[in-house]
């Protein structure tokens, strides 16, 4: 449902359904709406058949990168001996994005749920759930239904009597933006700095202290159960456009629309219906300029491409952008895109780990620059001393950081260069004081 | 033995050891859960922050005694986290976010009227009174419900510059 809004016809309900309903929260209350349910089936199926199951389903991971779940649990390692691990990933920090928080706020059993049945598929007696320091709500409300799932027999040395170990303990971060990357996740949890590790060797094979790991974002992991219970096959037909996009997704909406919200969708709904119906559309008078269709580091689309668009992992690259993590930001007619771009570079020359030379230099000489435009004192060749930098900001470091504060600095310049220009040629009042 | 190195604003305080007692057998219970001690640090951390409100070198230097890594290497994960503290802070901690989402629905204007009302006057000071510190901090993930801040653990949506004097009110 678009929490806090009633659910819109447009929406299709799975993992939203209790998202306001205390009643959801508690252990008798999630079992009474046919909670761990999928636990209890997954723990009687052969690892394989479950791994297979999710495959087959097409389930995407929904932090971002939309990799295929099942084929991420399949490259763990088979009876090696050795400890596996699952992460969870809960460090939601992408700007634009809100979903993961509602998940932990309504419905912690169906994360723990979710949480337990990959552990078993890929044979890991420790989940790891990695929370964002500043979560505080969900992180009691987690740690309380942690304590009842070990009460009640979800969680433990013998969970539902099959002798299946499964310990899950939350950890929380600590404000660092970078501990969402899966490596510097594993860092963190070590009780490192989160700086981003150096991929081959990848999780699968050496993660977590060392031992093989999958991560998992909140959202692919809180719909698991539902694709144990009613199968593949049902997962995968709810699609309205690709078959590589398939199930329900969270979106976040916010920004000038009327109804912020999550509002949760049949991959392959336009998002024109999401802006416009669901979310409620521009205030009055005012015309969609802009839209970021997935948290903040994916290229900023302009009103015709968003108009144009069918929201899943295909039709947004098709028109220029990505699903990432379903952060939908939109912009109206009054929005200064060039303030805007300037407060995304701020964000990430802010939470660079400033491992990689490109990104460290590149992120704060980049939010220099754009202040230097937007003090009324930029030049022309500044447009082009921005786009040097993006590219050599783009697929040379250890993560992505890099490439994501790029990415609206590129496009932006592309779609909205007039907005610079103004800026430059002095049409437009500076809006930040000299420095 | 635990040698102080002198705090961010030049004192040396005698360091009362935090990992004593409940607050040791807290630490001691999370050991089981990883397979390293080093693990636990941010844990850890933690507690030092809920314990004293902020993490003087000593009790960097304690942890690390604690944890068996040395006081310089926790001394790098503290700083690298935003949210521990290497300075005394007022007895309210504010965090406003200002990142995009939240810039376009008027977070400058809320920050402002924090600053303002609370006293703290600009970014990262505390109030005369040792009421507030106040900061601006980057993306709290509630961007729905601009201007989401949080006063200690207390996480607040929709804060406009109107709702900022009664919001204070209730931290004394």
């Amino acid at each position: 449902m678009g929490y806090p809004h009633p659910s819109h016809p447009k929406e299709t309900v799975l993992l939203s359904k209790y998202f306001g309903d205390p009643g959801a929260r508690a252990y008798a209350g999630w079992v009474d709406r046919g909670g761990y349910e999928g636990l209890r089936k997954a723990l009687a199926m052969p690892r394989a058949e479950l791994i297979e199951t999710v495959k087959q389903s097409g389930l995407r991971g929904r932090g971002g990168a939309g990799f295929p779940t099942g084929l991420k649990w399949s490259f763990m390692p088979k009876d090696d001996g050795k400890p596996h691990y699952l992460v969870c990933n809960a460090d939601e920090s992408e700007p634009g994005t809100f979903k993961d928080r509602e998940i932990l706020r309504w419905t912690p059993h169906g994360l723990i749920e979710g949480c337990a049945i990959a552990a078993y598929a890929i044979q890991a007696e420790r989940i790891y759930v990695y929370i964002r320091g500043e979560f505080t709500e969900p992180w009691h409300i987690m740690t309380r239904a942690v304590e009842e799932a070990y009460a009640s027999g979800a969680l433990g040395a013998n969970v539902f009597g099959t002798g299946t170990r499964i310990d899950l303990v939350l950890h929380r971060g600590a404000g660092a933006y970078i501990c969402g990357e899966e490596t510097a996740m594993m860092n963190s949890i070590e009780g490192k700095r989160g700086n981003p590790r150096i991929k081959p060797p990848f999780p699968a094979q050496s993660g977590l202290f060392g031992m093989p790991t999958t991560i998992n974002n909140v959202e692919t992991l809180a719909v698991v159960p539902h694709i144990v219970l009613r199968g593949a096959g049902w997962y995968k037909g709810l699609s309205l456009s690709s078959p590589k996009s398939t199930g329900t997704k969270l979106l976040s909406v916010c920004g000038h629309v009327q109804r912020p919200g999550n509002y949760e969708v049949t991959m392959g709904t336009p998002m024109r219906d999401l802006i416009f119906d669901m979310a409620g559309g521009m205030r009055p008078g005012r015309t969609l300029k802009a839209v970021i269709p997935g948290g903040s580091s994916v290229p900023i689309m302009s009103a015709a491409e968003a108009e144009d668009c069918v929201l899943d992992y295909e039709g947004i690259v098709a028109r220029g952008s990505m699903l990432g993590s379903g952060g939908v930001i939109v912009m109206d007619d009054s929005t200064d895109m060039v303030k805007t771009i300037w407060r995304y570079t701020k964000f990430y020359a802010h939470e660079s780990c400033a491992q990689c030379t490109q990104c460290r230099e590149g992120t704060a000489w980049t939010t220099k620059v754009l202040e230097r435009i937007l003090s009324g004192r930029g030049k022309q060749a500044d447009l082009q001393l921005l786009l040097d930098l993006a590219e050599n900001m783009t697929g040379k470091t250890i993560c992505v950081l890099s490439d994501s504060c790029a990415a609206p600095v590129v496009s932006g310049i592309q779609k909205f260069r007039e907005e610079f220009d103004a800026y430059i040629a002095g049409a437009r009042r500076p809006v930040l004081a000299a420095v | 033995m635990i040698h102080a190195a002198p705090n961010a604003d030049g004192t040396v305080a005698s360091h009362q050891p935090v990992f004593v007692g409940d607050v040791r057998a807290k630490l001691e219970a999370l050991f089981p859960k990883y397979p390293t001690r080093q693990a636990c640090l941010l844990p850890a951390l933690w507690m030092v922050q809920e314990s004293r409100g902020w993490i003087s070198e000593a009790a960097m230097a304690e942890v690390g005694e604690v944890l068996g890594v040395t006081p310089a290497f926790v001394k790098g994960v503290v700083t690298f986290y935003t949210m521990y503290h290497t300075r005394p802070v007022g007895r309210h901690f504010i965090q406003v976010c200002t990142t995009s989402p939240c810039g376009l629905c008027g977070a400058e204007e809320t920050l402002q009227a924090i600053l303002r009302e609370s006293g703290c006057g600009e970014m990262g000071a505390t109030s005369p009174d040792g009421r507030f510190t106040a900061i601006e901090v980057e993306c709290l993930g509630a961007c729905g419900f601009a201007t989401p801040i949080l006063v200690d653990d207390d996480f607040i949506e929709g804060v406009t510059p109107e709702r900022v004097p009664g919001i204070l009110a209730a931290y004394k």
